[in-house]
């Protein structure tokens, strides 16, 4: 039985539920073939381990010699020396503030008096797992919720109403979502249309479009984000996973926003894309952008942000500065259980 | 020269020169089989005649269809808008430039209903203008009810007159140094922006030599019979405008973004109200010209003009490679759909084929078209 990156859309208790039908399968004799990027996994699943990279098988283990260092060496092609960029310290500059907001829709509380604040040149990661209103708190922000919200919210200190995606933009404020697939890719079209989605005005001279001006600026993001496309007419379609993230990425930074909100922006990215967005949202945040971060991933939660929030069902119930918390505390106030 | 060759041919837009080559077949075939008849000035004046109407509906359909829509209803609003105009100006008088104009702007108004209906209350365009086709061709049946006369003289000029022959030279010099124009204008500002040249300037310059080519023998041909028709004129203006809407214009890249994935675009800031009330508006008004060049043509407002025309547009955009699930199509490409549609059916006629028959060779043709262009797209995806 062959498995293609299974647990992408699966909550981490129905994980634990995969691996043991894994482990049942195996004891029957059925043989396994399991697709994935996630080291984690294939540590605690693998008999034999083959790395491929590019088309080629490069490597293999067995279950005794696993060397995770070796492993990623071998799927990007190069030494990881740290997972995760070093800090710069944070502003102290409120940029968003959340005040008691609560977001009811067809009669149930989906977040529940919420009170947050980001600041300029911050990340703040959001922990929690699916269904504790991650996704929620970021269309509430933008503006793209259902249902009523109650409570305050402020943006630069002024009062903030979030109405359309338009006026959030309008306002600094952009989203990335979760869902390339279904809110992110425009897949009949070609990577430049894609970027310039969200900044065409920018590139509006009496009512015409400059398409020089918008092929030049699509250039300069190609280069500053390292995407892999052979040219800007490529269509997005057929870039991998990673560069078609990026190329979203930079749809909603060409428009120069003060606010990103990043909905797990590494699913479905490979690790040596990861790393290289890891060092972008730190770069962002060095130059006075403040990144509200959320993942599925826990560790790369704690690993990226200055400070974690743990959401769970609608309500935050823990925050801790980087680096005094660890998975096992996270993932605890995470499910419901534990102070 | 073999690897100025294979520039060559990855430079060209392989559909392009299919359909292109597929025209000048079709038109080479029934001129032998019709004993030469088919490239006689007259003949080809008629074809540009008989293709009008369905090019310029086409074009509008072509954005429609990239918008992820469907418009059913441009046909019995052709019909009802043409047959308003008569009863305006014949029935009541009303000053014919008047009368044109409130029935232009009237039909960009009933577009943008439609669009309204589609976007705010949900429906699905397909119903929304099917209810318009059966209520329009209702309106049609009524006013026209009796055959309305249209006698005014610039009205009938507009699908009967054909151009004066200096006014065909002149139009044929614009035709060459607009397109000189535009190649050097697209290269320098790319050059200006420090950008790689799409294609190197020797193939360009070999696209000026072809296009001149073929307008210099249509716009010759067409001289040395009446002229050239007026209506083609307007189908070359609506082809020429449209097409810079939908390249150089804001409105038509959110076009092509909402046909593509209508939620991307609207979380990329995109107003999906705006841009779908524009795109029906700007159909029905070109169906309301299309109106007034039918009643043109027949001089008089019948209660049956544009039947079944919504479905002859729908296939030249097919045909043109417009996809109908959004987001991709060509105005160009529609309107050689058009023409393609229309040489079969002239060169038809010129055998002596039945009207009946016609139709069904039609209809086999168009399937047959989407299935090469589903064949040749099978290579090309994974």
């Amino acid at each position: 039985m062959i498995f293609d990156e299974p647990t992408a859309a699966l909550p981490e208790q129905e994980v634990e539920i995969l691996f043991s039908l894994i482990e049942s399968l195996k004891a029957e004799g059925i043989a396994v073939i399991y697709i994935s990027h996630k080291l984690n996994e294939i540590r605690q699943l693998a008999d034999k381990v083959t790395v491929l990279r590019n088309g080629k098988s490069i490597s293999h283990f067995t279950k005794e010699n696993i060397d995770m260092p070796a492993i990623v060496r071998d799927m990007i092609g190069r030494s990881l020396d740290k997972v995760y960029p070093v800090q710069r310290k944070c502003t102290d500059d409120v940029l968003l503030k959340l005040d008691n907001v609560t977001l009811k829709h067809r009669g149930k509380d989906i977040l529940r008096n919420i009170s947050l604040d980001c600041k300029r040149g911050e990340v703040l990661g959001i922990a929690g797992l699916l269904g504790a209103g991650r996704t929620a708190l970021f269309s509430l922000i933008y503006g793209v919720f259902r249902g009523t919200f109650t409570g305050k919210m402020f943006l630069n200190g002024s009062p903030y109403t979030p109405t359309t995606p338009s006026s959030s933009i309008n306002n600094g404020v952009v989203l990335v979502t979760e869902d390339r697939k279904k809110f992110g890719l425009i897949t009949p079209a070609n990577v430049e249309r894609n970027m310039t989605a969200a900044a065409l005005g920018r590139f509006c001279s009496n009512g015409i479009v400059d398409i020089p001006q918008a092929l030049r600026e699509c250039s300069m993001y190609v280069d500053k984000l390292k995407i892999k496309t052979p040219s800007l007419t490529f269509k997005i379609a057929n870039l991998s996973g990673g560069n078609q993230q990026k190329v979203i990425l930079s749809r909603f930074l060409m428009v120069n926003p003060k606010l990103i909100l990043l909905d797990d922006p590494t699913r479905g990215v490979d690790v040596g894309a990861k790393q290289e967005i890891y060092a972008l949202i730190h770069q962002l945040a060095a130059e006075g952008i403040g990144i509200v971060f959320v993942s599925s991933e826990l560790p790369e939660v704690l690993g990226v942000a200055h400070r974690v929030l743990v959401l769970q069902g609608g309500g935050i119930k823990a925050e801790y500065m980087h680096g005094t918390t660890n998975e096992e505390e996270v993932l605890g106030i995470a499910a419901g259980v534990g102070a | 020269m073999n690897t100025q060759l294979t520039e060559l041919w990855n430079a060209t837009n392989k559909r392009v020169l299919f359909m292109l080559v597929l025209l000048v077949f079709i038109l080479v075939v029934f001129n032998i089989l019709s004993g030469g008849f088919i490239f006689h000035a007259e003949n080809i004046a008629n074809l540009f005649r008989q293709v009008t109407v369905v090019a310029i509906l086409s074009v509008g359909m072509t954005f429609i269809i990239v918008a992820g829509h469907i418009d059913l209803s441009v046909g019995a609003a052709l019909g009802m808008f043409g047959a308003v105009t008569a009863m305006l100006i014949t029935q009541m008088q009303m000053d014919p430039i008047l009368a044109v104009s409130l029935i232009l702007i009237a039909g960009f108004l009933v577009g943008c209903i439609h669009g309204a209906l589609v976007h705010y209350l949900n429906i699905p365009a397909f119903v929304v203008t099917l209810g318009g086709l059966i209520a329009y061709r209702g309106v049609t049946q009524y006013v026209a009810r009796q055959s309305i006369p249209v006698r005014t003289p610039w009205i009938k000029a507009i699908a009967q007159a054909y151009t004066p022959d200096y006014l065909s030279y002149i139009l044929l010099a614009i035709i060459i140094l607009s397109v000189i124009a535009v190649t050097i204008i697209n290269r320098n500002r790319l050059a200006k922006a420090n950008l790689p040249m799409h294609t190197p300037g020797w193939i360009d310059i070999l696209k000026i030599v072809i296009i001149s080519l073929i307008s210099l023998t249509i716009v010759m041909t067409l001289v040395s019979g009446d002229g050239i028709p007026i209506q083609a004129i307007v189908l070359l203006i609506a082809a020429v405008i449209f097409s810079f809407i939908a390249g150089k214009t804001p409105f038509g890249h959110y076009v092509y973004a909402i046909g593509g994935n209508k939620q991307a675009a609207q979380y990329s800031g995109i107003s999906i109200a705006k841009n779908t009330i524009l795109v029906f508006g700007l159909m029905t008004m070109l169906a309301a010209i299309c109106g007034i060049i039918t009643i043109s043509e027949l001089s008089a407002a019948a209660p049956d003009i544009g039947d079944l025309k919504e479905l002859e547009a729908i296939a030249a955009c097919v045909i043109g490679g417009a996809s109908l699930m959004g987001g991709s199509g060509v105005i160009g490409m529609s309107v050689l759909g058009a023409l393609i549609m229309a040489s079969i059916k002239n060169g038809m006629s010129m055998i002596g084929i039945v009207a009946q028959t016609q139709k069904i060779i039609l209809g086999s043709v168009l399937v047959l078209a989407v299935a090469l262009d589903q064949w040749s797209r099978k290579g090309k995806n994974s």
